[in-house]
């Protein structure tokens, strides 16, 4: 009965544990549906590759089940599962031409001649690369390096196409670029991916879901904007969101949080009401909801800080003060200058806060 | 300088789907032999790390088979015993010999440093010392031969004398880093 409604890929209770008794995966469990973006995000050594490379084939799985297409695959070989994979290295064989890499993984597949160089031909045009096919792939720069990684993955009308980070390798620029092609190349070949970063720039940006890991375990699944908006704890929120959410340790109180240093604010009755919030708290607010207030406003919510740094990024500033003796981020746009150690008025947006349990850590 | 990739893999393994992915990134001779009970090795030049680091992945990819790698100076027991411990510590990467030994140290394991202790058995001590000198000297043989108060020719000498007795090319960063540790925790011992 379990296995009825189950997603095109579904990862059920999967444990990875080496021979060394370390224990990498926790039961991961996880339904991705047909020409879904999934996006594994989280820290070095959070699980991530591991649990791609389960799916690929490329590591047993010690316990749990895997399905691609309603297929048991723990036992299959990787061959038989159907898959294609890009890795971050963008690696390609030197001594072969950018065709002959394309065709290398179907030639060993023993295909037709024909139907390679009809995939291959194909994979090249989607990529636009069709110009360098007689090329070696030292001719290349790394942006071509890598549509020829991704073309090796196309040829391969594989049910899903899993990317181990990337983009990692590539700089900021055409890492940007690169992001929006991987998009339109997904929506074209309607496939449905996987994809592994620590970046959540990207994990944001791609995914229809994300998996946010940590420690081998999954901390939340859902789509950018639940993820973004509504973090199931400390770790998420913390993770996702550039900079991040500040974090205060505060005392609550009949709807009114004190801080460390004596501020209060009074808390919109939608905001606690129903929860049960404990006196001591962890109180959360993105940079983006901190903004800045005019000279003469006063009130709930509006304090008076002392700018340490005030970073110009073109548009906007990341202006840094302490506030309830805590280090806080704001994001404030750029339309008038802030110096460093000037004085300025912040107001906190009351709807956009988090309450998390000190103990739990997750969010109330 | 020819080093043994040795391998483990998983799974089937086509020896000329081999040749035709290592033909793909190696030019130069090599010899393969592959073991019936999922290991094997290469025998290749150094700069054949290069090129298996670059397609590990790929290679993996293509042949439908996941590969652990331990590089490594030799064809005996001591690889062999490290090899499983590669499997183990390292899976589904490329890692050199020194660091397995590193690894064992730290987990206070012994059986490599007895197949080292019976490699450096017969060597001599002034043997002995004119490999230590050239580790202290950063790998200078210059600075070594001065230091030991020997002509160049001399150093050479003893510096050759000490490879042709152990097998260990320790004018190779890895296999002078093996070396090291081995006398750093004889040293402690």
């Amino acid at each position: 009965m379990e296995n009825e409604n189950k997603g095109y890929v579904s990862l059920r209770h999967i444990d990875k544990i080496y021979d060394n008794n370390v224990q990498a995966v926790f039961d991961f469990n996880l339904d991705i549906q047909k020409h879904e973006f999934i996006v594994f995000v989280g820290p070095s050594g959070c699980g991530k590759s591991t649990t791609l490379r389960m799916i690929a084939g490329l590591e047993d799985i010690t316990k749990g089940e895997l399905f691609i297409d309603n297929e048991l695959c723990n036992d299959k070989t990787p061959k038989d599962r159907d898959i294609a994979m890009v890795f971050q290295s963008y690696a390609l064989y030197p001594h072969m031409s950018v065709y002959e890499n394309m065709a290398f993984g179907l030639k060993i597949r023993r295909m037709p001649k024909y139907e390679i160089d009809r995939r291959v031909h194909n994979a090249a045009r989607i990529l636009q690369i069709e110009e360098y096919l007689d090329r070696k792939p030292k001719a290349l720069s790394g942006g071509q390096r890598q549509r020829v990684a991704l073309g090796r993955a196309i040829v391969r009308n594989a049910k899903v196409f899993l990317m181990d980070e990337p983009l990692s390798n590539l700089d900021a620029k055409l890492r940007v670029q690169m992001r929006s092609e991987i998009i339109k190349l997904h929506e074209s070949l309607n496939a449905t991916t996987i994809y592994v970063t620590h970046d959540q720039t990207e994990a944001m940006t791609m995914a229809s879901r994300i998996v946010v890991m940590k420690l081998g375990r999954i901390q939340q699944i859902g789509t950018p904007i639940e993820i973004y908006n509504n973090p199931a704890n400390l770790f998420v929120a913390g993770f996702i969101g550039s900079p991040a959410m500040n974090f205060l340790k505060v005392k609550f109180d009949k709807g009114v949080i004190t801080m460390a240093d004596g501020n209060k604010l009074t808390l919109n009755k939608e905001i606690f009401e129903g929860k049960n919030i404990p006196e001591n708290v962890i109180f959360g607010i993105r940079p983006e909801n901190i903004v800045k207030a005019s000279d003469d406003e006063k009130g709930n919510g509006v304090y008076e800080v002392k700018v340490s740094v005030a970073e110009l990024l073109g548009n906007e500033y990341y202006v840094h003060f302490t506030l309830g003796k805590g280090e806080v981020i704001a994001k404030i746009p750029a339309e008038t200058p802030i110096a460093n150690g000037s004085m300025i008025k912040v107001r906190f947006l009351l709807d956009k806060v988090h309450f998390f349990d000190p103990e739990t850590e997750k969010a109330i | 300088m020819e080093k043994y990739y040795h391998f483990i893999f998983r799974g089937k393994l086509n020896k000329d789907e081999l040749i035709e992915v290592i033909s793909g990134v190696y030019h130069k001779e090599y010899e393969l032999k592959i073991i019936s009970n999922g290991t094997g090795y290469i025998k290749a030049g150094v700069d054949f790390y290069d090129s298996l680091m670059n397609i590990h992945q790929i290679m993996e990819m293509d042949l439908d088979c996941p590969f652990t790698f331990l590089v490594s100076f030799e064809n005996g027991e001591l690889s062999s015993m490290a090899l499983s411990k590669c499997n183990i510590l390292f899976p589904n990467q490329i890692t050199n010999l020194s660091m397995i030994y590193f690894a064992s140290l730290m987990h206070g394991e012994k059986e490599l440093t007895n197949k080292l202790d019976a490699i450096f058995l017969d060597v001599g001590y002034e043997v002995i010392q004119t490999a230590l000198t050239f580790i202290e000297c950063g790998m200078n043989a210059s600075l070594a031969a001065k230091r030991l108060y020997v002509h160049r020719n001399t150093f050479n000498y003893r510096l050759n004398a000490f490879i042709c007795k152990t097998g260990i090319d320790i004018r190779d960063y890895d296999n002078a880093n093996l070396f090291d540790l081995y006398i750093k925790q004889n040293a402690i011992k």
